[in-house]
């Protein structure tokens, strides 16, 4: 969910950035280089709790509002840790260049002891593995693997900080205690997340009951083998299917079931090599679910007059929510547009709900027929006043926002699902 | 972020690398020219140092009396250095080196007080600091 004021998680971030200033500032003997030891010192502390950030626990997706805005904060702080740490080498470089071309040649040049070689080590994972998955469209598995070698780096930063020679670590007891406690739960993360993640996590065990692939999305249903998941509508899960031709990673995907339906629902597009193969499932299948995350639900919207935009596979959180919505007390407009008639293979069930629920109503626009849905379109059937919900591709939801900003409605009416990662 | 993170990369890469290509050149330049003088001495058998070469030689006690954070002398394997302008660059810090301003520091340098060793690199810095032998 969308909220435009910092979540606390966001504030703590920050927090945990600017710590080492005041503390290096009181308790260092000595303040020379100050620029080049706090952006590493930032870095480090950002680094640390980035990897202790993407141990999913269920606690980060209430600080943040919601995992998907979590991981959005997580892909940030993984840039601010790639700038500082370039400024900090890049600081040194500078230091011994001033003193002759020589020396900062001198310093670059790989003769060095090891706690500088860790350092290089780690400054070289993070920024190829960053620039990596940031800027190119990659498989989900070759996604995860990055972050797992990612992860590394904490391990060569924390050896480099404590071992190089002038580390203001050792010698100031509050930084040492500081970096210290949040590098080492880091490591414990970390080994926890890469080594044993798959048996300790609380995931609960499902079976499919039957799958359906239509236009490439397959519709699955899964029923619960032990207790099932208790959430709200529009929520997602992470989810494993016990298949030997499957990667046996978790993948995060939108639960399209009603939140009073025991058993789940995952409508998945066809998109990447996972989401494909899972087309191939049968049922029986069993699988293991890692629920509920996220915040974006029509009970958190601050209006009860809704406007639901869903572009394409976007429908999918909609669809749960349609299918939990009481019968009195909400009155929602939902608009669903796709590429081409075809594509639009929900349209049969929302109309059987539109059917039951007298405050519900259905727009279905075909792109290549209605052309593209415009805020001005929406806004001919809906309030300015309303709450907007909106999921689908990036380009359209902002460009759908920016309309309806324009239209006059405010920020704050405005929510998005932000997950794209899978 | 996507934006700023690129632009931060290519600086911080144009900066190293051209102090990876300066330092080097430079570097070779400088050899060049000591293998040229020395070949020169050699030719010529001169028995004096050019002179812009020339080193002057200290007495311990004369080192000793630059002993302070604002002018420190060090005596390393019987040159003396001075290492005022580098305190605040020393890598370990400058409370590392300041117990030793104005006295014999062989011993210290060589072991890095004890931790270990230093490495070529500060073999090389240290020759920029020289100003003289020991008397």
């Amino acid at each position: 969910m969308h909220v435009r004021k910092p979540s606390s998680g966001a504030l703590l971030t920050i927090l945990v950035a600017i710590i080492p200033i005041p503390l290096w500032l009181l308790f260092s003997p000595l303040h020379n280089d100050g620029l080049i030891k706090l952006t590493a010192l930032s870095g480090l502390a950002l680094l640390a709790w980035n990897i202790i950030l993407s141990a999913r626990f269920k606690l980060f997706d209430r600080w943040f509002l919601g995992l998907d805005r979590m991981y959005r904060v997580h892909q940030q702080i993984a840039g601010w840790i790639v700038i500082l740490l370039s400024l900090h080498f890049t600081l040194l470089v500078l230091k011994y260049a001033q003193l002759s071309l020589i020396s900062g040649y001198e310093f670059i040049k790989p003769d060095l002891s090891l706690p500088y070689w860790a350092g290089r080590i780690a400054l070289a994972l993070l920024v190829s593995l960053t620039i990596w998955t940031l800027y190119f469209r990659i498989a989900y598995r070759w996604f995860v693997l990055a972050m797992r070698c990612l992860g590394i780096a904490i391990f060569f930063g924390g050896y480099h900080a404590l071992f190089v020679p002038g580390s203001d670590i050792r010698q100031n007891i509050a930084l040492f205690a500081y970096i210290g406690t949040l590098s080492t739960v880091a490591g414990f993360v970390y080994i926890y997340r890469s080594i044993f993640h798959k048996r300790l996590a609380q995931s609960l065990p499902y079976e499919i009951t039957s799958i359906q692939v239509k236009q490439n999305i397959s519709d699955i249903r899964l029923k619960p083998l032990a207790r099932p998941i208790q959430r709200y509508a529009g929520q997602f899960a992470f989810i494993r299917f016990e298949d030997k031709q499957l990667s046996s990673e978790e993948h995060p995907f939108t639960i399209s079931a009603g939140s009073s339906d025991a058993s789940l629902r995952f409508c998945i597009k066809g998109l990447g090599d996972f989401t494909q193969e899972i087309q191939k499932l049968k049922p029986g299948t069993k699988a293991f679910v890692d629920a509920p995350y996220g915040n974006f639900s029509f009970t958190k919207a601050p209006s009860t007059r809704q406007v639901w935009i869903a572009g394409g596979i976007g429908i999918t959180p909609f669809l749960s929510m349609a299918a939990s919505l009481p019968p009195a007390g909400y009155k929602i407009d939902l608009y669903y547009s796709v590429k081409t008639k075809d594509e639009a293979i929900f349209t049969s069930e929302l109309k059987q709900i539109t059917a039951a629920q007298k405050n519900f109503r259905l727009f279905s626009v075909s792109t290549d027929i209605d052309g593209v849905l415009t805020a001005n379109s929406i806004l001919t059937h809906s309030p300015k006043s309303a709450s907007f919900l909106l999921c689908g591709p990036v380009a359209m939801m902002k460009s759908i926002e920016e309309q309806l900003r324009a239209s006059g409605v405010d920020k704050s009416q405005i929510n998005y699902e932000e997950f794209s990662l899978s | 972020m996507k934006k700023i993170i690129p632009v931060v990369l290519i600086i911080c890469g144009v900066i190293i690398g051209s102090v990876l290509v300066g330092g080097f050149l430079q570097k070779q330049q400088s050899e060049q020219n000591s293998t040229q003088r020395s070949s020169q001495q050699s030719s010529t058998n001169s028995s004096s140092e050019p002179s812009q070469n020339e080193q002057k030689s200290y007495t311990a006690s004369e080192v000793s009396a630059h002993s302070s954070e604002s002018d420190c002398w060090l005596i390393i394997q019987n040159n003396v250095y001075n290492v005022t302008d580098f305190l605040g660059s020393h890598p370990g810090g400058a409370q590392e080196i300041l117990p030793y301003c104005g006295k014999e520091a062989s011993k210290a340098f060589a072991t890095q007080g004890g931790s270990g060793a230093h490495s070529s690199t500060a073999d090389n810095m240290l020759k920029d600091f020289l100003i003289g032998t020991l008397r």
